[in-house]
């Protein structure tokens, strides 16, 4: 079925529409959004709230833009504000180290390991244009930044990336 | 490198995945049409328990129960009749006690009710 008649039957409240848009993107939302959070339980949480907020949200998307774009707008916007709550979470830790309950695991191996290494400002761009397969406009779109700073912040993720895998 | 992140671990959602957001869905529908259903009434509560309490306190209501207040800013006259003066008390309320025929018998003041 056509992306955009589902849309439109979404914005009349079809449930099925919703399911078959879940069925389309959940994996690749979800491993985006799991390369930005580092934690599969939080991930998965995520990844279902992008479809709730795109559920009761449709009505605001525009037939102008790419449906698959806006919806990665929405899963980078709640995971970077994860990353943002984690900090604060991060700071309290340094100075009441009992508060943390739940540290972040990383159990990633090769390539995912020292990606995870990398600053998430970076991380973002390279994973939607090397792993989503997004064009540089599309990713400027997402992250709401120039295509420029798209283009420069993956160029300097590839360049952490390789000397994080030359070090080993 | 690139080939390697084209290549990069595709983790797979459950079949429930779906089931699980529509359930979550259905449940925030559900508590948002609730809430609707009591902020109207409680809305209307607000304004019309505001309305009695204003109506409660308005001059309106002070004037029903207390009666109108005749406020005169000065004594307005004294009038002299011989030995005899008729005196106008300034009073936030009128009444009949606040009206004095004043009799001077020998420069001896005295208070004779008017009414």
């Amino acid at each position: 079925m056509d992306e955009l008649e589902l849309i439109e039957r979404l914005k009349n409240g079809d449930e099925e529409a919703m399911r078959e848009i879940m069925r389309i993107y959940k994996n690749r939302i979800f491993n985006f959004i799991l390369r930005i959070v580092k934690d599969r339980d939080k991930a998965l949480d995520l990844t279902q709230e992008v479809f709730i907020r795109a559920y009761f949200r449709i009505k605001s998307f525009r037939k102008n833009a790419k449906f698959s774009t806006w919806l990665f707008t929405i899963a980078s916007n709640l995971s970077r504000s994860e990353l943002r709550k984690r900090k604060i979470v991060d700071f309290l830790h340094a100075f009441y180290p009992k508060l943390l309950v739940n540290d972040h695991p990383g159990n990633f191996n090769g390539i995912e390991y020292f990606l995870n290494q990398i600053k998430p400002d970076y991380r973002i761009p390279l994973v939607l244009k090397e792993v989503e397969g997004f064009s540089i406009e599309e990713i400027a779109n997402i992250l709401k930044i120039p295509e420029g700073t798209v283009k420069s912040r993956i160029f300097r993720a590839k360049e952490n990336l390789k000397n994080l895998m030359e070090r080993g | 490198m690139e080939k390697d992140l084209k290549n990069i671990t595709y983790f797979e959602l459950p079949e429930s995945f779906e089931n699980d957001v529509m359930d979550r869905i259905k449940r925030i529908k559900k508590r948002r049409k609730r809430a609707k259903m009591i902020f109207i009434p409680s809305i209307l509560i607000a304004v019309l328990s505001f309305t009695a309490l204003f109506l409660m306190n308005s001059p309106l209501k002070k004037e029903r129960t207390e009666g109108k207040p005749i406020a005169f800013m000065e004594p307005l006259s004294q009038e002299y009749h011989a030995d005899i003066y008729l005196e106008v008390i300034p009073v936030k309320s009128f009444e009949k006690e606040n009206l004095y025929l004043i009799e001077f018998v020998n420069e001896k003041e005295e208070r004779i009710n008017a009414f």
